[in-house]
């Protein structure tokens, strides 16, 4: 590729980005759409601005991830660039997860702090059946396409004309995902409150549910894709209605006591 | 329907183990955490709120001491079963400290009551 060529094709990709920046951009009607959604009645500006916020967090570091996870892609050589697409997008959502809890660990600066001195653990954020969902889904996908690379005869069989390359490309992308979604609940789980605390608890669960959602719908595709018949796409569609039960608001009466 | 909380004022010259004990003390009074609440682990709190950990772990000792919580090292910090819940005492101890806030601004006995009651209107809208 000419120079010429890769310096229109930057600037192309960054006007990209800056269109799809203004798109998702929130506001503050969707940040009290959020808060509505989930659940919190009539939200108060600081509890708008605080949802807000927590919007932008995520989603600035969408366009970029949009564009720059299929480079990354292509450029080491994992996939090829009609796969690399469909990939980008939950990459990019977890990824964008990933990196706005990180962001979330920092401190308050002011000098007026609160707490709910209320104990908090995993389960107060994402059901245990999720977790366990999350956890047999991952180890099913890494099982099989672990065993398909070893030549295990059951696990080939499921992964029909697949190479190893793609098989161990595959297997990375199980395991990443697996490891970014214990991570993304780790870190919501540990995060200090918000200053609003009558929406803390809410976006602590909504940071942790819809990651493990998302995960259990990649890994459920990484499983399915072996099959090109009717059982890959049982488990394919499966993988998205679990998806929209976990990430789905909580109910008033099954929220935890933090609230 | 706001949540039980605990709020640490950096400026406010009180130190802040004894803002949180006292305020985990009247909440566990006033019965907002009953019997058997779990509270965070040291280290959830003090990052909350930030604050270093041995903080919170001088507050859970000063709680423990006064037999407000009990701690194991399977459940945590617990409030206890024997913690007492006496409201009238946790509103005296809120009436005495807000008299004495009023009277450091100046506001007489009338208009610090004009203030609870035109609170307790608003609470109930």
């Amino acid at each position: 590729m000419l120079f010429g060529d890769v310096v229109v094709l930057i600037v192309v990709e960054c006007l990209f980005a800056l269109l799809v920046n203004a798109i998702v951009w929130p506001t503050k009607r969707s940040a009290k759409r959020l808060l509505r959604r989930w659940l919190v009645k009539d939200p108060t500006e600081a509890e708008v601005a605080e949802a807000l916020t927590y919007l932008r967090r995520r989603r600035i570091w969408y366009p970029w991830l949009f564009i720059g996870l299929p480079i990354v892609f292509d450029g080491i050589g994992l996939l090829s660039h009609d796969q690399d697409n469909v990939w980008s997008f939950p990459a990019m959502l977890l990824i964008g997860a990933l990196l706005a809890e990180m962001l979330a660990q920092r401190r308050s600066p002011t000098p007026i702090r609160a707490a709910i001195p209320v104990r908090r653990g995993l389960t107060d954020l994402v059901p245990g059946w999720a977790l366990a969902l999350h956890t047999v889904a991952a180890l099913g996908a890494i099982v099989l396409l672990g065993g398909a690379l070893a030549g295990l005869g059951w696990a080939r069989h499921w992964y029909p004309g697949w190479s190893a390359r793609l098989l161990w490309v595959a297997l990375a992308a199980a395991v990443l995902t697996a490891l970014v979604v214990w991570a993304v609940v780790g870190l919501a789980l540990r995060r200090p409150s918000v200053a609003e605390l009558r929406i803390d608890p809410v976006l602590r669960i909504r940071s942790a549910r819809v990651p493990v959602g998302l995960g259990v719908a990649v890994l459920c595709a990484l499983i399915g894709g072996g099959q090109s018949d009717f059982r890959g796409g049982i488990v394919f569609v499966a993988g998205l209605f679990l998806w929209s039960v976990i990430a789905r608001p909580v109910r008033r009466r099954q929220r935890p006591a933090l609230a | 329907m706001n949540p039980v909380e605990v709020v640490v004022d950096a400026t406010s010259g009180v130190a802040p183990w004894r803002q949180v004990r006292d305020q985990l003390a009247r909440l566990i009074g006033s019965g907002a955490l009953p019997a058997g609440t779990r509270l965070p682990t040291i280290r959830h709190l003090a990052r909350d709120l930030g604050l270093a950990a041995g903080t919170i772990a001088r507050t859970y000792r000063e709680l423990e001491l006064a037999g407000l919580v009990e701690t194991g090292r399977a459940r945590g910090t617990v409030v206890a079963e024997s913690a007492a819940i006496d409201p009238a005492a946790a509103l005296r101890d809120l009436a005495r400290d807000y008299a004495a806030a009023a009277r450091a601004l100046g506001a007489d006995e009338a208009t610090a009551v004009a203030e609870v009651h035109a609170a307790y209107q608003e609470r109930q809208e």
